[in-house]
């Protein structure tokens, strides 16, 4: 029968002049072409293709039987199998049997340095890289088998390509057992017996320029029994700048210098991609109808989120990736990588992230049991934050531990278990579906929601993987539960990609292989660089460059020639009606240099060193660079006032009565997601509690016996932390219940020997009581005296604190400072003010003094207060009193709590004080409280002022 | 190649044009017949090669137009030969072989070896490459794995790691572990990787194998402390005295082995000290309180004893920690291996350690371009290239871990009998500023001692470079003054260091001789004020309206920070910084929208709460509220971020902002960066809020400034540019020999590591040989390297710079840049000298202060209306909405029939019954047997059967068998027919199942028949299947100019045997 080429002209686009091809022998009635196999180089020029056709009948009224439209893949798939194809579970599942458990001492030439742990992921990376390598030999109709054959003369990997030949046969092997062939093996085979269906009478390779070798193997075949067009989008007269095939010539198109116009508005060197996308925004601009008459590539993919965000903005017009989104980007995706996540480590964080994903909340909203969202959610999280469980198993001991009503969190976690308890029970295609249609429960996905669309297309591809690895042969032994049987579905799924409807006012943004099937008068390339066109390997660790030649693979050479000839091509068929613009950037995302594509260099040599100028200029700055400023001032919200107020929040306010009003009155207060251990105040309180346990046990606070007192602390340490964090704690755990052991070790030894001078304790945590005398400005005051002691010996008392920071404190230095002569003294309120030794003080915590005032009547003048310091350097550890007490002074800071309670119930939290030791809400303010503050909301929601 | 190519060492001071030489080399070589793919030519960041790239093309580019140029080019690089045609042949060649070039930083270079010996290097697969950002968060998952509560099996282990962090933090015990550890990581991981042997931590006979002169004594320091307590209560002490030594005895009776070194006992044993052979002789005069005490031969003892014990528990105390820290770093570091680095995660800090071999360096593989044997790894071949030139750029930036990794290659090209190929290595011993980031200026002159040892005398070829193209006389006589001045240095610095430096030191002079310029050296009482004589600096020269470029350079990021907005508040004139900046939350947005997402993932986060109800944000927020909840506003916001990602989510949210016009343009380019950062966090496929704000937090980005700027950036950052004018503001410091190092670590020439110690108190260092010896040589490389900070501060002005100090405190002797300065530059007293309106105190000046007068303003540019060009037009081409009847899919699908198997294998099913049905013609008498038949030939495949099955039982039902039946007439049946139309502007495409149309006379088609299985269990959506078969009446009516009611449309129900018509 026979092969012909066909020229197709090259002063109009490819798909008109194909349409033309197809229908010269039409003359009436509908346009029938059924016995036509017409061969395209990707599924987007079929469709293209098949609209053009359908648009020139429609001109005539007519209707179209189209032709059978493929890639060059239909010639590899078509026909009978004898043996059934593997699918791609069934490949990756093969490599894993062959991988796991090889002896590493024969493969030494491929393994020299034997894997760290060769466990189920190793397997599955090095398994599909292994299985690229034989995808790419195939395309050159070979197998690993092959390589040493045809390597070129002194080639130095004859031994490793001897291991990879013997890991092949071995895979090939495992298929065989199952009955199943390798889908490239099967290509292979079939490439030498091809078949065509039986409608089809002559077949068409159509503007293909690199169809697989494989492929023109098949071709040729059936050109025996039916005649083969090879049809070229080229002038005839370039007749010997193409094979047989259609392939361009290395030879000839190394050669050939460009003949269209290079004039003034073709080259638009970009800084960046951020500013091509910009650029070609611009020149949609220019055009009048840019949805119905320009088109645009992106050669270099990295564009295209830029487009995607500026084209709206610019020129009115959405960018649509035919291409559709990455699946790994959908929300089911991430559902699935979330209880891989928790199969693998099982611990409360991951948990967290799961009950956060939508479906899940929906889901336990309908839970019966459980409180609305988020209050469970919140319940969750406390419980997290309270009892920092290490893992589910730690979790449900707690939640379930004696004495607790953890209700919302055990439910929760049963829930979740029960779910995780399907994987281990069965392989993931029974559990995961299961699992799904528990969570997603009475939902309905209606396809017109275009969100919705996206989530049945990523359901659907997930339960076409699990369906291809239930019906594996293959999957019965291995991977096919918990962790990982979701690994092997995810890395399955990693790659695919979801279509999306294209909106109606867009731009394609079509990638460099598809735009020759583009019609639109006015193309913009973007993305013009080396590397991305012609795109270039370099490197591999199998298959180089210098290997790809002698095995008849594609290898950059034809990349050039290819890419050169569809250069040439899309600025012909737009030289009389249209126009290219080319843009290329001058960095790439992570700053490095890039560089324009050597393509857009193939001028004459005269013309090169002005070209080479031209494209390396220095491109237009579009960047914008604005001085720093706020678009906001942060407006605080109204506050509830305070029904009381306690004796630390007096220090607070003084500090600062602004940040007093955000931490105290909008109770501020951050969630740390990832806390891992105690914060300084629950590692306080841990302290405190075990204290308080001794001070309430009648014998032991008698004792003298540093020993006994310690023993009691332990064993009230392990109790605290065996309630409140379980029996399983984890390393920083363990590691601060040590340091609370180690101060208290010390702290023994200073309370006996208190004891010994006769201190007894007389209160534990002793609390204000609800009573009227307690109030200041009639605001009752709250507080709890860590300790009260009396002195046996001479009968007076002493009132104490427990101080557990890093460095010991002076309750002086805590209590008041002096006025420094740059400082403000006007910007102090009058109450806070006073002197001592003829210095001015002002306070900054009251305290003790409160403490005292709480106590009046009742301890007597001559008590005495401080602090029990519990710091980390154990030497200091001790009773720190406050000395230069004073009757005046203590008025004094009487005084200035009445200040504080009258200031705070006027509404005075402004202005902010200038310097605070540590500041909660710097992220926020940027070093400017006041000018990036709108105060006027600071008061209280009933205050009518 | 025509003449053979000497190996070259090239010395390059400052601004004395490394890259012209480098260049030029590569065009050399190119010239002398090089193919321009077997150069390699490494350098240390990606934009200096990118530009070096740009730099060659553009020399042959103008080469090839110009004679002259061509001429210039023939001298410069030594090839008289050369001229016009020539370069343009050479441009040809570099321009067609530009994808083979090799010109890249040494990190892309490592990294492209490695990606291709995967196996070789014991990685699993194509390795992937981690940047900062997500190292961190690999480290954090590896900390999560080291904290989690073990099983049976990892108790030891985790009784380990916690014993080896007590012993770590041994005397300062530590209730955070978390960020602790975090900083042991940060701080050691390095430190580690060099030394990983368990027997280099903390031993005592690695650091001191002749023995230490102070451990050994194990009496109890109290001992000691008793007796001479005992012995002065006896004695009269003057008060002075007995005040000094209750100081003492009451810090040293309170300290235990493991508190903190005291600062008490500073004087008194270092007067001890200053007396030990007396004290061993038994009888000295011991200073204490001020005055000479006598001590006889006990009291000599024990306050020897006393000495020796302190000393003693605290060298055992760090050895301990040192160990302890060892065995912390050793279990992170294995658990980084099994789960970050085994799964061929690397940083680029792996990639070199892979290469170079860690401490084993038997093991290391041998990157070879001529042998293949074993253990070596024969590169060329692999990476497609074989390289025969080497050009190392900035070598005094190389580490000895670099260059141990290129070294084999390195060696064949220096070897090479035949001297076909070259190695050349250009940098500046002066500017080696970056050996903290293990840079390892040293290499230079070993490399070059080493090969002309071993080659005979001129394996390589010394160059040196002094004079200067980019500065001014006036800026290199500063230059020489502060630099070339040895006495200053001797008399200020470690001698170590001094004279590293003259060693590297030439003096410089300045190529062009009459080039204007000065320098200037102020001086102001405090930070303000130096801000401010910036300020009137700027005012005065004003560079930016003279076409000048002009920079202010900095040692910290934050002080540029502050710079930058001291010039932004007061100043008239753009000013940008250079410099990292985080901008996710340098800013108002990008904190409020962290708020909003914390707040929507984390509902008691009231800190978040009530951050997003300060800002306008709360405004959209209540919009929302009116049709619902504020939780579920915040449910809403976790599910567009499930559905949709970060990057819509925030796009939306600033989008929102823009609609009630809030934002400002500097917040508006922040939310840009803020979304195109958030697109890189979704496409990593994860969604946790909690991940997204840390990545947020530690997003970083270079800011580069732009022409027409006063540019503001670190000294560091500044390396290899050059401004018309400088000014360096923020000088003040440390003494420059202050250690970087926490651990000390001792190294070998060969820079093995020998020893690693958490260094005792300063005291301790001071009086043992061997720790004393090693601080010296860290505090002179410290020194050295602050020598260079400051020279490359200097040298980076082409016409002035201006330095601005603070005054030298009288009470300070810390020998930092001030002092230097000073000493080198300035001549008594300061004069007052006007500056615009400012009166600044001078220091120094050289050269025309007045320089810039002769730059005058260019006029300003005519700037017409730039004309906006016509709208173009163009042909258009339709894109037609595309349909397809059979999507009959149902509408709405619920979780039932998406997530079950079945359900998909139904649709197999399906679409076999389909294809049965299309080999049924027209009923007749044999049609079942033949259908039997065929079904037996596929008895193999159960689906298959099933489906002959279900097509032979509808073909038992009367009706449809009639329906399959031959009409009366002209008749022309269409199975499983595809069709593309155009309809009403829509592209119609889909398949007919079987439709009959039937002729009368003349061949016109009388009325047509369409029938459409469905093989589906249920009922099927009826009105789905309606709309789907309204569409191919619509279509056959199109194709065969019926009325659509002469059409009859039917539903096969296979399953239900049953024909229903619908039209
Ligand atoms: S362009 Fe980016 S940010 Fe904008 S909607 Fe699309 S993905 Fe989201």
């Amino acid at each position: 029968m026979g092969i012909q080429r066909s020229f197709l002209s090259p002063n109009l686009p490819l798909p008109s002049v194909a349409v033309e091809f197809l229908t010269r022998e039409w003359t009436v009635g509908h346009l029938d072409l059924r016995e036509w196999l017409v061969v395209v180089s990707s599924r987007q020029a079929g469709r293209r293709l098949r609209e053009g056709l359908a648009a020139l009948a429609a001109g005539r009224g007519a209707a179209v039987f189209p032709p059978l439209v493929v890639t060059p893949e239909f010639l590899l798939t078509f026909g009978d199998q004898v043996e059934r194809v593997a699918t791609a579970p069934d490949t990756v599942l093969a490599w894993n049997e062959v991988l796991r458990g090889l002896d590493f001492a024969s493969f030494g030439a491929l393994f020299p340095a034997p894997p760290r742990r060769p466990d189920f992921s190793w397997a599955l990376a090095t398994g599909r890289e292994l299985a690229r390598v034989k995808r790419l030999l195939a395309e050159g109709g070979l197998g690993m088998r092959d390589v040493e054959t045809r390597a070129p003369e002194g080639f130095g990997e004859t031994e490793r390509w001897r291991a990879l030949a013997e890991l092949e046969r071995r895979y090939r092997e495992t298929l065989k057992t199952h009955g199943l062939t390798d889908p490239d093996e099967a290509k292979i085979a079939r490439a030498a017996n091809p078949a065509a269906p039986d409608s089809v009478k002559r077949i068409v390779l159509l503007g293909v320029p690199d169809p697989l070798p494989l492929a023109v193997e098949a071709l040729k075949k059936l050109s025996e029994t039916l005649p083969v067009v090879v049809a070229i989008h080229a002038d005839a007269r370039d007749r010997d700048a193409f094979d047989a095939w259609g392939r361009p010539v290395a030879e000839v198109w190394e050669q050939r210098v460009e003949d269209w116009d290079s004039g003034e508005d073709l080259f638009f060197p970009c800084s960046d991609a951020a500013a091509q996308a910009r650029t070609a925004g611009l020149l949609l601009k220019e055009c009048r109808d840019p949805a119905r008459s320009a088109a645009m590539g992106a050669a270099d993919p990295a564009v295209i989120p830029f487009l995607e965000r500026s084209l709206p903005r610019d020129c009115d017009l959405a960018a649509y990736d035919p291409e559709g989104r990455p699946l790994k980007a959908e929300e089911l995706y991430n559902l699935l990588a979330c209880f891989r996540d928790l199969l693998r480590v099982s611990d409360f964080g991951s948990c967290g992230e799961m009950i956060r994903c939508p479906v899940v909340i929906r889901y336990l909203d309908h839970l019966p049991g459980l409180p609305p969202f988020p209050v469970w959610l919140r319940i969750w999280e406390e419980f997290g934050a309270d009892h920092l469980p290490g893992d589910l198993a730690a979790a449900r001991a707690l939640a379930n531990g004696e004495g607790r009503t953890d209700v919302v969190v055990r439910r929760i976690l049963e829930t979740v278990e029960t779910m995780l308890g399907q994987f281990s029970q069965a392989p993931v295609w029974e559990a995961l579906p299961s699992v799904l249609r528990t969570l997603h429960g009475d939902l309905r996905f209606r396809e017109d929601a275009p969100a919705d669309r996206r989530y049945l297309a990523a359901a659907e591809a997930v339960m076409g993987v699990l369906e291809e690895m239930r019906d594996s042969p293959l999957a019965a032994g291995q991977g096919a539960a918990g962790a990982d049987g979701l690994d092997l579905l995810l890395g399955l799924l990693g790659d695919k990609h979801i279509e999306e409807d294209r909106p109606e006012a867009a731009i394609d943004v079509q990638g460099w292989l598809e735009l020759p099937w583009e019609e639109a008068p006015f193309l913009v390339l973007t993305g013009m660089n080396e590397h991305h066109v012609p795109e270039t390997i370099a490197g591999d660790p199998f298959v180089p460059e210098s290997l790809r030649r002698p095995l008849g693979l594609k290898s950059n050479r034809m990349r050039f020639a290819r890419d050169r000839y569809l250069l040439e091509s899309l600025m012909k068929c737009r030289r009389e009606n249209g126009k290219v613009a080319i843009l290329f950037g001058r960095t790439g995302p992570e700053g490095e240099p890039m560089r324009p594509s050597r393509l857009l260099m193939r001028c004459s040599r005269e013309e090169l060193p002005q070209r080479v100028n031209r494209l390396f200029a220095d491109p237009p700055s579009l960047e914008r660079r604005s001085a720093w400023s706020s678009p906001w001032r942060l407006r605080p919200a109204m506050a509830t006032p305070p029904e009381r107020i306690s004796v630390t929040q007096f220090g607070a306010y003084l500090r600062c009565p602004f940040r007093f009003y955000l931490s105290n009155l909008l109770r501020m207060e951050p969630v740390d997601p990832r806390k891992t251990e105690m914060d300084a105040a629950e590692f306080g309180s841990a302290c405190h509690r075990i204290l308080e346990a001794f001070g309430r046990d009648e014998v032991l606070r008698r004792s003298q016996d540093a020993a006994e007192i310690q023993a009691f602390f332990e064993s009230e340490l392990d109790r605290f932390f065996r309630f409140r964090y379980g029996h399983d704690l984890s390393v920083p755990l363990v590691i601060q219940k040590e340091a609370i052991s180690g101060r208290l070790a010390r702290f023994a030894e200073v309370q006996a020997e208190e004891r010994r001078l006769g201190w007894i304790i007389e209160e534990v945590e002793w609390r204000f009581p609800d009573d009227d005398a307690l109030c200041i400005g009639g605001l009752p005051v709250r507080g709890v005296i860590d300790r009260i002691e009396r002195n046996e010996i001479v009968g007076t008392y002493r009132v104490l604190d427990y101080k557990t920071a890093d460095q010991d404190r002076e309750p002086e230095k805590d209590h008041f400072v002096e006025i420094k002569k740059n400082e403000d003294a006007e910007g102090v309120p009058e109450y806070a003010r006073f002197e001592l030794d003829g210095k001015a003080h002002r306070w900054i915590g009251l305290q003790l003094p409160l403490y005292l005032w709480a106590l009046r009547g009742r301890c007597g003048e001559e008590t005495v207060c401080g602090y029990v310091n519990l710091p980390k350097a154990v030497t200091e550890t001790g009773i720190s009193l406050w000395r230069n007490r004073s009757r005046e002074l203590e008025e004094s800071a009487y005084r200035c709590a009445e200040g504080v309670v009258a200031d705070l119930q006027g509404g005075v939290f402004w202005p902010p004080a200038q310097k605070v030791a540590f500041d909660d809400f710097k992220d926020l303010f940027f070093g400017d409280i006041e000018g990036l503050t709108d105060p006027s909301d600071l008061r209280f929601h009933n205050s009518e002022s | 190649m025509k003449k053979s190519i000497q190996n070259e060492m090239i010395l390059a001071s400052a601004g004395s044009g490394k890259t012209y030489r480098l260049t030029n080399r590569y065009l050399r070589l190119m010239a002398l017949g090089a193919e321009p793919e077997r150069i390699v030519a490494l350098t240390f960041t990606r934009k200096a090669a990118g530009e070096f790239f740009d730099e060659i093309l553009k020399k042959l580019a103008r080469a090839a137009e110009t004679p002259a140029e061509a001429a210039a080019l023939a001298e410069g690089i030594g090839c008289p030969d050369l001229d016009s045609a020539a370069a343009a042949e050479m441009l040809a060649t570099l321009v067609d072989r530009m994808h083979q070039l090799e010109l890249g930083t040494l990190d892309g270079f490592f990294y492209r070896i490695v990606r291709n010996f995967p196996f070789e290097l014991g990685l699993s697969a194509p390795p992937e490459l981690l940047d900062e950002n997500a190292m961190r968060m690999e480290k954090r998952r590896v900390f999560r794995h080291v904290f989690r509560t073990p099983g049976q099996s990892g108790e030891a282990a985790r009784r380990e790691f916690i014993e080896a962090f007590k012993q770590a933090t041994w005397g300062s015990e530590e209730k955070r572990l978390s960020s602790k550890l975090d900083r042991f990581v940060d701080d050691h991981h390095e430190v580690y990787l060099a030394a990983p042997e368990r027997e280099l931590w903390g031993v005592e006979r690695r650091i001191w194998p002749e023995g230490c002169r102070w451990l050994g004594s194990r009496v109890d320091h109290r001992r000691a402390l008793a007796v001479l307590e005992e012995r002065f209560q006896s004695r009269k002490l003057s008060e002075g005295q007995s005040k000094a030594w209750r100081k003492l005895f009451a810090a040293a009776e309170e300290w235990e082995p493991g508190s903190p070194w005291r600062p008490e006992f500073k004087t008194p044993l270092g007067n001890a000290l200053k007396v030990w052979p007396d004290l061993e002789a038994g009888s000295a005069e011991y200073m204490i309180g001020r005055k000479a005490l006598p001590l006889d031969p006990v009291e000599c003892a024990a306050l020897r004893d006393l000495v020796r014990c302190l000393f003693a528990s605290e060298l055992e105390k760090k050895l301990q920690i040192t160990r302890g820290l060892y065995e912390i770093l050793r279990g992170f570091e294995s658990a980084y291996a099994d789960l970050v680095r085994s799964g061929g995660r690397l940083t680029f800090g792996d990639i070199l350690t892979l290469l170079a071999g860690g401490a084993d360096q038997e093991q290391r593989p041998r990157l070879s371009q001529d042998d293949h044997g074993p253990g070596r790894l024969a590169i060329n071949y692999r990476i497609d290239g074989h390289y025969d030139h080497w050009l190392l750029d900035e070598f005094q930036d190389t580490s000895f871990v670099q260059w141990r990794a290129l070294s084999d290659l390195i060696d064949e090209v220096v070897q090479d009998a035949e001297g076909r190929r070259s190695f050349f290595y250009v940098g500046d011993v002066k500017q080696a500023i970056f050996a903290w980031r293990e840079g390892d200026s040293r290499l230079f002159r070993e490399i070059y001692d080493h090969y002309n040892w071993a080659g005979g005398p001129a394996a390589i070829v010394e160059q040196r470079m002094s004079e200067s193209w980019r500065s001014s006389p006036a800026v290199i006589e500063s230059v020489n003054r502060v630099f070339g001045d040895h006495e200053v240095l001797k008399t200020l610095f470690l001698s170590d260091a001094v004279i590293r430096w003259i060693d590297g030191w030439d003096p410089h002079r300045a190529r062009h001789e009459d080039r204007q310029g000065c320098v200037r050296f102020f001086q102001a009482p405090d930070r303000e004020s130096r801000h401010a004589a910036v300020l009137a600096v700027l005012r005065e020269v004003d560079p930016l309206v003279r076409g000048l470029s002009c920079a202010i350079l900095v040692q910290k990021n934050d002080q540029a920070a502050e710079i930058l907005q001291y010039l932004r508040a007061h100043g008239e004139f753009p000013v940008a910084g250079e410099m990292d900046i985080r901008p996710g939350t340098d800013n108002p947005l990008g904190m409020a929208l962290i708020s909003l997402f914390k707040w929507a993932a984390y509902p008691g986060d009231t800190y978040a709460w009530e951050h997003v109800r300060m800002t306008p944000i709360w405004t959209i927020i209540e919009e929302r509220r009116s049709s619902a909840e504020r939780d579920s506003v915040a449910r809403g916001i976790l599910e567009s971020i499930h559905r949709d990602g970060f990057a819509c989510t925030a796009a939306e949210w600033i989008a929102q902002l823009e609609r009630i016009n809030v934002l400002d343009p500097f917040n508006r380019e922040r939310g840009e960066i803020i979304v195109s950062a958030a697109r890189a966090f979704d496409a990593l496929g994860r969604r946790s809020v909690a991940d997204f704000v840390e990545f947020l937090h530690d997003y970083s980005l270079h800011e580069t400034g732009a022409d027409g700027t006063v540019r503001v950036m670190t000294i560091h950052k500044s390396k290899g540019l050059g401004f018309d004018v400088v000014i360096l503001p923020e000088l003040e410091g440390e003494r420059l020999d202050a250690r970087r190092r926490k651990l000390a670590v001792s190294r070998t020439a060969s820079r093995e590591v020998e020893w690693v110690l958490d260094p005792p108190a300063r005291q301790i260092v001071e009086h043992d040989s061997v720790l004393a010896a090693h601080d010296r040589t860290t505090g002179a490389d410290a020194c050295y390297e602050r020598f260079c900070q400051l020279y490359v501060a200097m040298t980076r002005a082409k016409r002035a710079t201006y330095l601005v100090t603070e005054p030298l405190k009288k009470s300070s002797s810390s020998a930092n840049f001030v002092r230097w300065l000073n000493a080198a530059l300035a001549k008594g007293d300061p004069v007052n000298v006007s500056c615009g309106d400012t009166v600044l105190e001078l220091l120094y000046e050289t050269g025309n202060p007045e320089w810039y007068a002769e730059f005058t303003p260019p006029p300003e540019a005519v700037t017409g209306d730039s004309e906006r060009r016509e709208a173009r037009e163009y042909g258009v081409r339709e894109r037609r909405r595309r349909g397809t009847p059979s999507r009959a899919k149902p509408r709405v699908v619920g979780a039932e029939g998406l997530f079950s198997l079945d359900s998909r294998r139904s649709l197999e099913f399906g679409s076999r019954v389909h294809e049965i049905f299309s080999r049924v013609g027209w009923w007749e008498s044999g049609t079942v047997e033949e259908l039997e038949s065929m079904r037996n030939a596929d008895a193999e495949s159960p689906l298959m059967v099933r489906a002959f099955e279900e097509v032979l039982a509808c073909l038992r039902a009367s009706e449809v068998r009639a329906a399959l039946t031959r009409p009366e007439g002209e008749v022309e049946l269409w199975r499983e027919r595809t069709f593309e139309v155009i309809l009403d502007e829509e592209w119609l495409t889909g398949t007919f199942d079987r439709v009959t149309l039937v002729g009368g006379p003349e061949g016109r088609i009388q009325r047509a028949e369409i029938i459409d299985f469905k093989t589906d269990k249920g009922e099927g959506d009826l009105a789905a299947y309606t709309r789907q078969l309204a569409a191919y009446r619509r279509v056959l009516a199109f194709m065969t100019g019926l009325p659509p009611e002469r059409i009859l449309c039917r539903l096969l129900y296979t399953h239900r045997r049953e024909l229903v018509t619908v039209f």
